[in-house]
């Protein structure tokens, strides 16, 4: 696959899960922070602070297992790459 | 990016040295683009349940040491979880994609045969005019 075709690929892929992870943001944060108590309408100042920082973790956890899958798929590829290496010289 | 491909098929200490995990290597490009979905798809529900599994201090902005281990904990059990569904799944799937395959190629075989018998009824009629 050329990497022009590639690229625009991933850029499709990218917004498209771009905005499947906002959705499963809102519903997690929305759990998490809003207590299906529906007395009233406004948000009090406890939920519109626990939103924030959902938001701020959420983020973060996104980004680092990001960096987690790539790293352990980089531990793979190795592990595959010293099992060939371990078959060749037979 | 053939290297986050890849990933996906890693190797689980139960269901590992199978024939069934053999992979094909020619891929076309629409398969390519289904296999990355399924793969940022994987990683995004990863992310959703490891946060509500892990981040339970939302007195902070930012993640604490505990869950900081909980997240790690967690990336790494769903991730070789994931390689050992997919190592069970395709020893599984072959056998019972064969059986429906038979049932259906017996099934249209018997409608076949059906239809070719309601078919000669009406032909007679037709001659002893």
């Amino acid at each position: 696959m050329d990497p022009v075709k590639a690229q625009q690929l991933a850029a499709e892929l990218e917004v498209e899960m771009m905005a499947d992870m906002y959705n499963r943001m809102t519903g997690a944060c929305h759990r998490k922070c809003v207590p299906p108590h529906y007395k009233e309408a406004e948000l009090s100042k406890g939920e519109a602070v626990c939103l924030d920082r959902c938001v701020a973790k959420y983020l973060d956890v996104h980004e680092r297992m990001g960096r987690k899958l790539t790293e352990l798929s980089v531990q793979d590829e190795e592990l595959m790459k010293k099992m060939q290496q371990g078959n060749m010289p037979q | 990016m053939s290297q986050k491909l890849n990933f996906l098929e890693g190797k689980c200490p139960v269901t590992s040295g199978v024939k069934g995990t053999q992979h094909f290597r020619k891929r076309t490009s629409y398969q390519q683009k289904n296999m990355l979905r399924d793969f940022l798809l994987v990683y995004n529900k990863m992310t959703e349940i490891c946060f509500s599994r892990c981040a339970s201090n939302l007195n902070y902005r930012t993640l604490t040491i505990d869950e900081d281990v909980c997240l790690n904990n967690c990336a790494g059990k769903l991730i070789r979880s994931n390689h050992c569904l997919m190592g069970a799944y395709v020893k599984l799937m072959p056998s019972i994609v064969q059986r429906r395959q038979t049932e259906y190629e017996n099934k249209t075989q018997e409608l076949m045969q059906l239809a070719g018998e309601n078919v000669l009824p009406v032909h007679e009629n037709v001659t002893s005019e």
